[in-house]
């Protein structure tokens, strides 16, 4: 997409010379054009399950277990970050007034309960940064790592990899991620892409794509020797944090991997009401009992709304505008 | 206003409605009504609601204010808004948030790489147009409730303002007055200084000139200040009554314990890991015991007011449109979030909420309810209501 501005001049390019002095009101009348314009675009379409494999795309799934929902699963395709990664699998996903759409607060699917965003807004309002007793904590388990680690980073700030899996769940956690009713207990391997066996810990997908973890804007600026460059960076980083995440991971890793392989034999499937929460089953494990269902796209089409209320809003603030010019005009002249 | 020096009693229709008594609107009541929209507009980052906020601040504003110094430092204040608007742009585009899938991009800044555990700040990078929106309707907000206080600022008249502090802050409030009144002494000052300079054909300028200004307007200041405080002294400010020293004791303690109280329920109650049952009994607690000290402390000033400023029906009036705006977007908020807070990404129009719409169009009533101004015949700037600066006196045969 070419700039707005170079696009309205060349639209709105006044064709006389003497028209010069409107200008300043063309190119102003083409941004706002511009902005307009861009309200009528939509979204992206959904990338299917079956697009990814261990070695190609990222898993994301999202647990919605303390509603007595599923496990939904999605996947995406070379997304530039994690919060692309959930809407490019068809996640829809809010955030809280406070601090914007990337801080997610509500996220849903259409293959649970129809799309409704959880926590609705009777759980949590989603004014403020949610408390760490009640919200929606990231996890990350990179290819060959079947344990889950805390995200250090937001959803827009990690780059998905591929053969990654990505997990949103739901409720509390401590400032470390290490405790909490939020920490998943099953290990990511059930999630993986299904269609190999998992991946052994020398991942070749890595070292093709080296510059995946630096920037998200790789392709629209392609910079000679990045491979290399990134490479070091890559190694470097990779060796100061794989003791951290060992440090992190290595408590829980063997127990949880025994307490998940009990957790997957065969549980009677107590289906509760769809809308009452069920917070305590999240004791008793979520891939156990739960099912992993796909995730599916959006079913319509999120509309730009109409221009309306903007028109008419921005009337009446005119209109009060010209009355207080007026009588500043007028006492101005009686004095 | 330059052609101040030059009027007679000039008479706007319409401001100067000939039925009404112009006056001043108690400053309380101003102050009740901007903090009630300074309220209604934290609620919400609905642009449309913000314009029409800013809309009905400047239609107050333009109607009824006075002439003093202080009530033309509306636009100033908006200006500040502009100020902040264009710094949340562009510290936006600066520290992006990263793309999403859909955003419309509107250029792009060069790129700066930072290191894996710096992740979560990007430097430069692609600019959409979702993030710039969502930044100035941020900014926009901020700007807005600045306004409303800027507006309060202009409207009432803060010396005024300060008689309502309670007895025991008197001492507090009239070195505030005092300190208030000092620059409008100082800007005049200045200018006399000047004055007598180029009437003496005084060529200097620079650090030179800057000296022959300053140590006269120094000397005028201190003049001045000898001259206040015997008057001052010779109408019995100062004076410590009938205290003791366990009153003073009694009085400094309930105020210290109230002030740690409130501080612990704001944590309580802003923290929210916190133990929930703690802040609001802190919070109440604490406002009792300062309220005890406050009284106690007040107990030992007795006031006699010059002039009081009357509540009327009025006062009511400008006071209800503030708080109705207030209570309207504090509620509504709760089935209405979406609205209030409509999200640019995906882009879409915003949504014009009617009865928050409403409740903030009810708030330029006050334009209307609120008596005339008194309006300044002629002379200079000065310092034009200084007698009601005068907030509290003791009572002299106490």
């Amino acid at each position: 997409m070419s700039t707005p501005t170079e696009l309205g001049l060349s639209v709105f390019e006044p064709p006389c010379h003497g028209c010069r002095k409107w200008r300043p009101t063309f190119a102003a009348l083409s941004v706002v054009l511009c902005v307009l314009a861009a309200f009528a675009a939509g979204p992206a379409g959904a990338a299917p399950l079956s697009d990814c494999t261990p070695h190609r795309g990222t898993v994301v799934a999202v647990d919605f277990a303390h509603w007595g929902g599923p496990i939904v699963r999605g996947c995406g395709i070379d997304q530039p970050s994690g919060y692309a990664l959930l809407h490019a699998a068809g996640f829809t996903t809010a955030g809280d007034a406070h601090d914007g759409a990337a801080f997610i607060c509500r996220v849903g699917n259409q293959a649970f309960h129809d799309g409704i965003v959880y926590p609705t807004s009777s759980e949590d309002p989603c004014t403020v940064t949610p408390s760490t007793s009640a919200y929606w904590s990231y996890w990350l388990a990179p290819a060959g790592q079947n344990s889950w680690t805390y995200s250090p980073v937001g959803p827009m700030g990690d780059v998905p990899k591929p053969g990654e899996v990505e997990l949103w769940t739901f409720g509390a956690t401590d400032i470390g991620g290490t405790g909490g009713s939020g920490v998943p207990r099953f290990p990511p391997s059930t999630l993986r892409a299904a269609n190999a066996a998992p991946p052994t810990h020398t991942t070749p997908t890595r070292s093709t794509t080296p510059t995946r973890s630096t920037t998200p804007t790789r392709s629209t600026n392609p910079i000679p020797s990045a491979t290399t460059r990134a490479t070091t960076t890559t190694t470097a980083t990779r060796a100061v944090s794989a003791p951290v995440r060992r440090m992190r991971t290595a408590h829980r890793s063997a127990a949880e991997r025994r307490v998940a392989s009990e957790r997957r034999q065969p549980r009677r499937p107590a289906r509760k009401r769809p809308a009452a929460p069920a917070p305590d089953r999240r004791r008793h494990g979520a891939a156990g009992s739960a099912p992993v269902v796909a995730a599916q796209p959006t079913s319509e089409r999120t509309s730009s709304g109409s221009a309306g209320p903007l028109v008419i809003g921005l009337c009446l603030a005119l209109a009060l505008a010209a009355g207080a010019v007026w009588t500043m005009w007028r006492r101005r002249r009686y004095e | 206003m330059r052609h101040a020096t030059l009027s007679v009693r000039g008479r706007v229709p319409g401001i100067h409605d000939s039925r009404r008594v112009p006056r001043a609107l108690h400053p309380v009541a101003w102050w009740i009504w901007a903090l009630g929209l300074v309220i209604a507009v934290n609620r919400t980052t609905n642009p449309l609601l913000l314009i029409l906020a800013l809309s009905v601040l400047g239609f107050v504003v333009a109607n009824r204010r006075t002439d003093a110094p202080w009530a033309r430092a509306f636009k100033y204040y908006l200006m500040v808004a502009l100020f902040i608007i264009a710094a949340r742009i562009v510290f936006q585009s600066v520290f992006t948030a990263g793309l999403e899938s859909g955003d419309h991009v509107l250029f792009e800044l060069p790129h700066i790489r930072t290191p894996r555990w710096y992740a979560g700040v990007q430097i430069g990078g692609p600019v959409s147009l979702e993030a710039t929106l969502s930044a100035t309707v941020d900014g926009l907000r901020l700007g807005t409730m600045i306004c409303c206080i800027g507006a309060a600022n202009a409207l009432a008249n803060p010396k005024r303002a300060l008689r309502v502090l309670p007895g025991a802050l008197y001492e507090l409030g009239m070195a505030v007055v005092v300190s208030i009144s000092l620059a409008p002494q100082l800007i005049e000052s200045v200018q006399r200084v000047a004055r007598a300079r180029r009437l003496r054909a005084g060529q200097r300028r620079g650090f030179r000139a800057l000296r022959s200004i300053a140590i006269p307007v120094l000397a005028d200041a201190l003049e001045r200040s000898v001259l206040l405080a015997a008057a001052m002294d010779s109408r019995g400010y100062g004076r410590t009554g009938p205290a003791t020293r366990a009153t003073r004791r009694l009085t400094a303690t309930l105020l210290l314990a109230g002030m740690v109280g409130v501080c612990a329920g704001c944590y309580g109650l802003l923290n929210g890991s916190g133990p929930r049952l703690l802040a609001t009994p802190a919070i109440l607690a604490g406002a009792v015991l300062c309220s005890a000290g406050l009284a106690l402390g007040g107990r030992r000033v007795r006031r006699t007011h010059y002039r009081p400023d009357p509540w009327r029906a009025p006062e009511w009036i400008v006071a209800g449109c503030g708080l109705i705006s207030a209570v309207t977007l504090y509620f509504t908020s709760g089935y209405n979030a979406a609205d209030l807070n409509p999200s640019f990404s995906p882009l879409r129009f915003p949504a014009l909420p009617a009865l928050p719409a409403v409740a903030i169009l009810i708030a330029a009533a006050a334009a209307f309810a609120a008596p005339p101004p008194r309006r300044r015949v002629s002379g200079s700037v000065g310092v034009p209501d200084a007698a009601g600066g005068r907030i509290a006196r003791p009572e002299v045969s106490a």
